[in-house]
């Protein structure tokens, strides 16, 4: 550890002192939230157990139940078929876009999966929440080419496009920021980008007949989105260029509408120059510590961690960034 | 691998067993209680944080998607996650002006005034972090982790886990002088 690493450490443990003391717990809604669990949790039991043989009580206690009382009324009866109708094809659509979340490239429901994406995208007004949002979804293809490789399947070009273009829109998100919100906007795509590509470093060596050259490429993209954020970091205006270059190169030069800066930078020789395949390795990186995952001594790397992830994975909807259990944030 | 020090009571819970999830409940509230509270600085807020948290353990259970191993890491990322969308969906609260001051908060109320406001600086600069670098500095800081547990908790390998506080720590520390700044110039 270094020095300033100390003093970051020390930091830390002093700035956030303040935050360690709490309040006691209130009692009355500590056993009103106890009696909602095991209230909660007995209805669920007797959801399972009721579940096989609850035709035949229907039948049987015709008059408990709505509809059934509805059945002396024939426009009340035909209005809650329309109702029940509706709340059918809306939570229809609605489970479709759920279970999709969960679907893979080249599966059936994806197609909606990338369609229920880009609708939030473009519900998404300001490029602050734009960005915060590109930046969860690469992490949910990040998860995607997890899942892919570890069920034994080959990624190729087809499932990284997608990724590829949210690095490229997450830049030019950030370009439209004011100075001081790109460096932070900067730093965000960083940290993303360092996390995916150590990720994608512990793939490819864990799947490597399967690191098909679509992997290798997304994983230098990645590390050259951590140098463009670098580069962006130190000199704003020059990304701006770059960034605004690497449009022009997407669309074709008629969607530029400055022609004046199409040169090279010398920014652009920098980054492309840098050898790409072994920067994600710690020891090259000045902010990750000296471990490598799973071989610290801890014995917890990717392997080990994966085995939970197994599991909890199939929970739908889970949040953080996906790795979380039972609920999707939405940024 | 490791042993899995929850296997026995997990296995309890699957079976939705009424006394090990009552156990449950009665040792882990109180953290998730004081881990919410620390980063939403709200008592309600807090208590329907740890609520929702078994009440959605609950509901993963139920559709067989709940914790083979590490419980508590698995309550703690469900909290986690409640908090998370919450900053998402919600401007960060801020003291109001008629706030009144609870008896028993010592002598001076100017010094409670400024110790209250310092917290809730310091908790709106962690709501500009990463999620992922919040929970690792919170757990770390606040919940002294080992980064071992955390990197559980989080599903990623320790090294990931230094990076992120290692960033997170860095981020924040940016944020506050620039709070800071702001204060000097006004």
């Amino acid at each position: 550890m270094t020095r300033a690493d100390d003093e970051l450490e020390e930091f830390g443990k002093q700035t956030l002192a303040p935050l360690r003391s709490t309040p006691p717990q209130d009692p009355q809604a500590t056993s009103e939230a106890k009696a909602k669990y095991l209230l909660e949790r007995e209805s669920l039991r007797q959801v399972g157990k009721t579940q096989p043989g609850g035709e035949d009580t229907r039948q049987t206690n015709g008059k408990r139940n709505s509809l059934g009382v509805l059945q002396h009324k024939p426009v009340m009866k035909a209005l809650a078929a329309v109702f029940l109708a509706l709340v059918v094809i809306l939570a229809g659509s609605s489970i479709t876009v759920l279970a999709a979340q969960n679907s893979l490239p080249g599966q059936a429901l994806y197609p909606v999966k990338s369609w229920s994406e880009d609708f939030r995208l473009s519900m998404t007004s300001s490029p602050n929440a734009k960005l915060s949002l590109t930046l969860y979804f690469t992490n949910l293809r990040m998860e995607e080419i997890s899942s892919l490789l570890a069920d034994g399947n080959t990624v190729n070009s087809q499932n990284t496009d997608r990724f590829q273009r949210e690095l490229e829109d997450a830049l030019q998100l950030a370009a439209q920021l004011d100075d001081t919100k790109m460096q932070h906007a900067l730093g965000e795509i960083k940290s993303h980008a360092e996390m995916q590509g150590m990720t994608m470093q512990e793939l490819i060596s864990k799947h490597p007949p399967q690191a098909d050259s679509a992997v290798l490429r997304l994983q230098q993209r990645l590390n050259e989105q951590v140098q463009l954020s670098n580069v962006g970091e130190t000199y704003p205006k020059e990304f701006r260029v770059q960034v605004h270059e690497r449009l022009q190169k997407q669309h074709g030069p008629k969607h530029s509408p400055d022609t004046g800066q199409s040169q090279s930078t010398p920014f652009q020789i920098i980054v492309t120059q840098i050898p790409l395949q072994d920067d994600f390795n710690h020891g090259n990186d000045m902010n990750q510590p000296t471990d490598l995952p799973g071989q610290d001594g801890s014995g917890n790397g990717q392997g080990q961690t994966q085995q939970g992830d197994g599991q909890e994975q199939t929970a739908p909807g889970n949040g953080n960034h996906g790795q979380n259990p039972t609920h999707t944030p939405k940024p | 691998m490791k042993n899995n020090p929850d296997q026995a009571i997990l296995e309890r819970v699957k079976r939705f067993e009424a006394q090990a999830l009552e156990e449950i409940f009665d040792a882990f509230s109180p953290r998730i209680y004081r881990y919410a509270y620390r980063l939403l600085g709200d008592e309600d807020l807090a208590s329907e944080c740890m609520s929702e948290t078994f009440s959605r353990f609950l509901v993963a259970l139920k559709s067989k998607s709940g914790p083979d191993t590490y419980l508590q890491a698995y309550l703690y990322r469900i909290a986690h996650n409640w908090v998370t969308d919450y900053y998402r969906s919600k401007i960060p609260p801020t003291m109001p002006l008629d706030m009144e001051i609870p008896s028993g908060s010592g002598d001076d109320p100017h010094e409670w005034m400024v110790e209250k406001a310092t917290n809730q600086q310091l908790r709106q600069a962690l709501t500009l972090l990463t999620p992922d670098q919040r929970q690792v500095i919170v757990l770390k800081y606040l919940e002294d982790w080992e980064n071992e547990s955390i990197a559980d908790s989080m599903n990623k390998p320790v090294g990931a886990v230094k990076a992120l506080q290692h960033r997170g720590l860095e981020a924040l520390r940016r944020i506050l002088n620039r709070y800071e700044d702001s204060y000097d110039q006004s």
